[in-house]
This record gives C-alpha cells, sequence and structure tokens, in this order.
C-alpha cells in the first residue's frame, strides 16, 4: 500500500479529477483535489505533497503557471511533479521539463491503473 | 477589429490580389487553429471513455453488473454525448464563421424563426416548468437574413436560458423593429454570470464557474457570435449573477 503518501492531483474536469482521486485513495494515498490552478496555489499553501499530478490547461492560471509558482518555492523543490495533460506537442513537454516537471504522461494514452503505478513508482513504493 | 478593417481598406485599395490573399490566410489560420482546438476538447471525453473502458475490460468474468460498473457505464453514455454535443457544436462553429462560412440571404420572417424555436424548446421548458414566452406584435417582421444561421443563433440562446435557469423560473424572448434595426432579447431569471467572467462567455469553450454540474460544449455563444458577426449585428448581454441574463441581439435593417 501507498502508506497514506500524499498526492495534489490538479484536474478540471469533474469525472477525470474524481475518478483519479477514488483510484489513487484507493491505493492508499492520501489525496487533495484541485479543481483549477488558483485552487492548486491555494491548496499548497497548507498541504505539502509528496508529489503532484498536474493538468496542463486550466481555467484562468494554467499548469506551467502553477509548475513556475511552486519551483520558486524551495519548499516545493523537491516534489516531483508529473504532468498529466492531453497536449502531446514536443514543445510543451520540453517547456513543462524546463519549468521542473519530472515526468510527462498524455493522459489519454495511459490506463488508471498505469497512471496509479507511475505515482507508485514515483513515491518509490512500486 | 480594426487591424482587419484596415486590411480589407488595403485589399479594396490596392486591388484584389491582396484582399484573396488576406482571405485565404485568414481562412487557413481560423480553420487550422479551431480544428486544433476541437481536437484537444474531443480528448477530455474520449480521455473518460478509455479510462471507463480500461477499468471495466480489467474486470474477471462474472464480475461485470454490479452497483460500481453500472455507474461507469452510466458514465460512458455521459461522455459520449459530450463527445457528440462537442462534435455537432464544432461543426456549427465552423460553418458559421464570417471569415469562412458562406451566408445565404433574402428576406425572411423573424416571427416565424422565433416561434419555430419556441416549438422546439417547449419540451424542455415544460419539464422544468419554465415559462418560455414570446411578446408577440400582431405583423410579421420582414428580415434581410440566412434564416438557418439565424434560428441556430436564436436556437442556442433559448436553450442556454432554458439549461440555466431553475426550475419555474422564466423566460422571456421580445423583439422591437426602428427604421434601421431590429432588436431580439431574450431574458430570464436564471443563475446568472459572474461579473468577472461576462467578458469571456462568448469566448469558445469557455464555461462560467458558477455552472456547476450542467454538461455543454462550451461553443453555444460563440457561434451565436460568429452568426450575429455573418449578418453584421451586434450583441449585448447584461447579466448579474444568481438573478437572470439579458442577451440583446441588434440586426441591420438591409433593404
Amino acid at each position: 500500500m501507498a502508506d497514506g503518501k500524499k498526492v495534489l492531483l490538479v484536474e478540471d474536469d469533474k469525472f477525470l479529477r474524481e475518478t483519479l482521486a477514488k483510484k489513487l485513495i484507493t491505493a492508499g494515498m492520501t489525496v487533495q483535489a484541485a479543481v483549477d490552478g488558483k485552487n492548486a496555489l491555494e491548496i499548497l499553501k497548507t498541504f505539502t505533497p509528496e508529489l503532484v499530478l498536474l493538468d496542463l490547461l486550466l481555467p484562468d492560471i494554467d499548469g506551467f503557471a502553477v509548475l513556475t509558482e511552486m519551483k520558486k518555492d524551495s519548499k516545493f523543490t523537491p516534489v516531483p511533479v508529473i504532468v498529466l495533460s492531453n497536449l502531446d506537442k514536443p514543445d510543451d513537454m520540453q517547456k513543462a521539463k524546463g519549468l521542473g516537471a519530472k515526468d510527462f504522461m498524455v493522459k489519454s494514452n495511459f490506463t488508471l491503473n498505469e497512471i496509479v503505478n507511475r505515482a507508485k513508482s514515483t513515491l518509490g513504493i512500486a | 477589429m480594426q487591424i482587419d478593417i484596415l486590411h480589407i481598406l488595403l485589399g479594396a485599395l490596392l486591388g484584389s490580389s491582396i484582399f484573396y490573399w488576406y482571405e485565404t490566410r485568414t481562412k487557413q489560420k481560423i480553420s487550422s487553429l479551431s480544428i486544433e482546438a476541437i481536437i484537444h476538447e474531443l480528448k477530455t471525453p474520449l480521455t473518460g471513455l478509455s479510462w471507463i473502458f480500461s477499468s471495466l475490460s480489467e474486470l474477471k468474468e462474472g464480475e461485470l453488473l454490479n452497483r460500481e460498473t453500472l455507474v461507469l457505464l452510466k458514465e460512458g453514455m455521459v461522455k459520449i454525448g459530450n463527445a457528440l454535443e462537442l462534435t455537432n457544436d464544432a461543426l456549427s462553429a465552423l460553418n458559421t464563421s464570417p471569415d469562412y462560412a458562406t451566408y445565404k440571404f433574402r428576406n425572411y420572417d423573424l416571427v416565424s424563426i422565433i416561434s419555430k424555436v419556441i416549438d422546439e424548446n417547449s419540451l424542455s421548458a415544460k419539464e422544468k416548468s419554465i415559462d418560455l414566452y414570446y411578446k408577440q406584435g400582431k405583423s410579421p417582421v420582414s428580415l434581410y437574413c440566412d434564416e438557418i444561421k439565424l434560428t441556430l443563433a436564436i436556437r442556442n440562446i433559448v436553450s442556454n436560458a432554458i439549461k440555466y435557469t431553475p426550475s419555474n423560473g422564466k423566460i422571456i424572448i421580445d423583439t422591437k423593429q426602428s427604421d434601421d434595426e431590429i432588436v431580439i432579447s431574450v431574458s430570464d431569471n436564471g443563475i446568472g454570470i459572474p461579473a468577472t467572467e461576462i467578458n469571456k462567455v462568448f469566448n469558445k469553450f469557455y464555461r462560467a464557474h458558477n455552472i456547476g454540474d450542467i454538461s455543454g460544449s462550451g461553443l453555444g455563444l460563440f457561434i451565436v457570435k460568429n452568426i450575429i458577426a455573418g449578418h453584421d449585428g451586434r450583441i449585448e448581454i447584461q447579466s448579474t449573477e444568481g438573478r437572470g441574463t439579458k442577451i440583446t441581439i441588434f440586426l441591420p435593417v438591409k433593404k
């Protein structure tokens, strides 16, 4: 089990957010879910995750901006971020990696189990 | 918009080749941008479907129908509906773009357009006990328009009003005519639009934050904007969150 590892999930689509959150919780993780970038930054004021799963196209403050803000705070420097987006252009991938994302998953190309397994291996509990 | 006018004026002054170049460039730009955006938006319901089917396919034989899988199957139907609605609206958006689509104008009676839209929406209004009312004048109102596209614009506004008005609400459609303008308004006492978002609701794929679980492609008002621009008209939107919205279309009288 994932032993209550703390995960921040940022996803604006309600179904995708709730389905993935449920799956991560079933795998034993403690999940905080944010509906957009602004909500994610608010949650990060009081919640220090051990992993962030981050969508990129979000209303108002997008995932790139969340990454930028996170990397300004040394508290979040060691926190791995897996980008989980349907953007799939090399430019977007490069930009996200350049801003500090550890991994980039095109969400339509992966099943829920594959995403949970990637989250587990990133947390070192595979 | 000013740059567009400048290009058109320059095109007209300097000859048809520049004007044609401008048109071609604009068409390519609009269609390629839109198609990319549409494909990206379609990926969201398709991702949902992919996750649903992968979860179902991981079940063992005999496990298929239980409460959880039934929920997944129902969600799958919703996602298919979302994808189809998006596909239909995306096609409408492309087919109404004033820079890209062909408008076929003729004189048509506005009253019959509105009556048709009311007929089409009467059932969904009745299901929510919404009073859908048209302040109809006695005589027909002749309008030089593409009636198919204008019907779509009014249909989108009225169906939005029904969607975002709670049960027992009221929707009033009104038309007014002066020498140079025909004015069509649709007012509701629905959930309204937050003040900070009112200038964004005509943007493609924009959906206000207060819509809750109400589904939609985010293209309905974008299509309306396209169609009214195709008629050289303008739109005004007034709204108070929690109290209602009034959308007014102004169309020039062309003789």
